[in-house]
């Protein structure tokens, strides 16, 4: 078990170091440099000269290499080029709006996605099979910025029952002050008892998770579908088939466990596929992220900001991943 | 020499059985075929100049003239999603094709030398696969600019280690059966042996997953150039159509939804036919 784990944890800080070198490689040596984008236009050659230094760019590559390795591993991330902060006091307060919106949507896909794909499997060709799955065509082909869209024309615009965008209504933030805990202004408000703050959060974060939700819950719903419906198939099943245990003992006790332990591992994918896709919906909501900060940082040329985001994400996915992989060894005694 | 061509026929042998009666896939194919001559003949198709401006007519609803109405600049917007198939199609089909290309090599090499190499270039696959989708490509566009190629660019980067980690795979197994080891024993370079005898057995999986990478690329090309960092004016391409009508979106909603819908359609037709694909190559779909 420890074995495992250790070298699961050395494989997490090769692909972590790797994913350092391609940022490096992408903001440090690609054309439209980084000192161009730091000065704008006309620099004098002493100005020039002296972000060079700054930036270590007179060094050679290997040495500029692990010296930009050394700085992001201390969490150095540079200064935004646009609001003249550390980049990571920027993510810091915006990447739990981030989380909150992908933890609620992937609670929706979860709930949702897995007993709808299971039904269907289990009534093959039944109604409920074609709703899962004309659910999951819809879903998958489905443009996510156009899902939010006809979501906020017809809630909002037509209908009037939700907010356009944003997190929380402005003057019921100020009316009803809430201290900063957990980050999650649903959890925040809720543990301080502002229950109208509450509510304008929840209200805030319905289409969002809405919106989010759709593309993710089509591919979990298949490939639960396809995975409960292999389980079904195995001789094990035919077995305990034949030994006379009821369907629903076979089906839920038996087939369901077996299908559900590779689920972690979808589960995990799915959770990265919302970080990559959260960026969408934030630009859409003007959800104040850090996935709507990345799309300003780069139409402006924030370089430091988009690394850093980039940086965060990427991280975030592979801890998540470290996590399934490890509950999936615990999970799966045919591992050990 | 002819050993390595008698196995693609057998996984071929009886896939066009199993189509049959697939309602869906000849749906996909209609459609997509629909779509196809759209691109083609838009300048026949067109009932307007794409690119014409014309404030007089800003804002239009549908109606005879405009058939889908017209933007905030008075274009036609029937035109413009018309000539919008040319691009999407485009992007599709040069980013998979692409991508399949260049992780196919990478794939195959691992896979029959195994070792260090197989260590070392799979390990680099995984690099670029730790990020979750989307964010590659947008961090690529940062650095190389934003426009219509450089997301096709980014977009390729971001999805050949797909390939390489698939067809690397089957040519691994590929690799450890007995003609391969006969054609080693033979004395054949092993580039001719890579791409004489195993490559032509490990293609499949990367056609499957091509077909139903399709799609996802004409929706993440989309999405890039929603939020701004893709097409830029005067392309036409659906997702930018999106995009430069949100500020008005609520008031004029069809300027966003027919090119919206458009892309939806698209995919659509794409998703069956992949999944039909799927069904026909797949060798996992006879034991179901």
């Amino acid at each position: 078990m420890s074995r495992y784990i250790l070298q699961r944890l050395g494989m997490l800080l090769l692909i972590l170091l790797g994913v350092l070198v391609i940022t490096f490689v992408i903001s440090r040596v690609l054309p439209g440099s980084a000192v161009e984008m730091m000065l704008g236009a006309r620099p004098t050659e002493e100005q020039i000269a002296a972000v060079r230094e700054q930036l270590g760019l007179d060094r050679s590559m290997p040495e500029q290499l692990l010296l930009y390795i050394g700085d992001t591993l201390r969490g150095e991330f540079g200064t935004s080029l646009l609001t003249k902060r550390p980049v990571l006091v920027e993510i810091a307060e915006r990447f739990p709006a981030t989380l909150e919106l992908v933890f609620f949507s992937l609670i929706l896909v979860v709930c949702a996605g897995i007993p709808m794909g299971v039904s269907a499997a289990l009534h093959k060709n039944s109604t409920s099979d074609y709703a899962a799955r004309s659910v999951s065509a819809l879903g998958a082909a489905m443009p996510t910025f156009i899902v939010a869209m006809i979501l906020q024309l017809v809630f909002s615009g037509w209908l009037g029952v939700l907010p356009l965008q944003g997190r929380i209504d402005g003057l019921i933030q100020l009316d009803y002050e809430f201290p900063t805990v957990t980050g999650f202004y649903t959890v925040d408000s809720l543990l301080a008892g502002q229950w109208a703050a509450f509510k304008s959060c929840l209200l805030h974060l319905i289409m969002p998770v809405l919106a989010l939700s759709l593309s993710a819950l089509a591919i979990i719903m298949r490939i639960t579908r396809g995975m409960m419906i292999e389980a079904l198939g195995e001789e094990f099943i035919m077995t305990l088939r034949a030994y006379g245990l009821s369907p629903r003992k076979v089906n839920y006790g038996y087939a369901l466990k077996a299908a559900l332990i590779p689920l972690l591992t979808v589960i995990g994918m799915t959770f990265g596929y919302m970080l990559g896709l959260s960026v969408v919906v934030e630009y859409v909501f003007d959800w104040p992220g850090i996935g709507g900060f990345m799309v300003g940082a780069i139409v402006r040329s924030d370089y430091p900001a988009v690394m850093g985001v980039t940086l965060v994400l990427a991280s975030s996915y592979l801890i998540a991943n470290l996590i399934v992989d490890l509950l999936h060894f615990a999970a799966d005694p045919r591992l050990r | 020499m002819s050993e390595a061509a008698v196995l693609p026929k057998g996984r071929f042998a009886g896939a066009f059985e199993r189509v049959r009666g697939n309602a869906a896939f000849f749906v996909g194919v209609v459609v997509f075929g629909l779509i196809i001559l759209v691109a083609v003949f838009a300048p026949l198709i067109a009932t307007h100049d794409p690119l014409k401006i014309d404030f007089t007519a800003k804002l239009a609803a549908p109606s005879t003239a405009h058939l889908f109405g017209t933007d905030e600049l008075g274009r036609d917007i029937f035109s413009r999603v018309v000539y919008g198939a040319r691009t999407s199609l485009t992007i599709g089909l040069i980013v998979t094709v692409l991508s399949a290309l260049i992780g196919t090599p990478f794939g195959l090499v691992a896979g029959y030398f195994g070792g260090r190499i197989e260590w070392a270039i799979m390990r680099m696959m995984d690099v670029f696969i730790a990020f979750p989708p989307l964010l590659l490509p947008i961090a690529i566009t940062a650095a190389v600019g934003q426009g219509l190629y450089e997301a096709m660019l980014a977009l390729t980067v971001s999805f050949f280690p797909w390939y390489a980690r698939i067809v690397h795979g089957e040519a691994k197994r590929i690799s450890g059966q007995l003609f391969v080891k006969s054609a080693r024993a033979q004395g054949f370079s092993n580039l001719r042996i890579m791409f004489r005898h195993v490559l032509p057995n490990a293609w499949i999986p990367a056609i499957i997953q091509a077909s139903m990478d399709f799609g996802y690329t004409i929706l993440a090309a989309a999405s890039l150039s929603f939020i701004g960092i893709g097409a830029k004016e005067p392309d036409l391409e659906w997702g930018l159509m999106v995009a430069l009508s949100r500020s008005k979106f609520l008031d004029y909603w069809w300027v966003a939804l027919v090119p919206g819908l458009a892309i939806f359609l698209t995919v659509f037709a794409v998703n069956l036919i992949g999944d039909g694909v799927n069904d026909m190559l797949d060798p996992k779909g006879d034991s179901k």
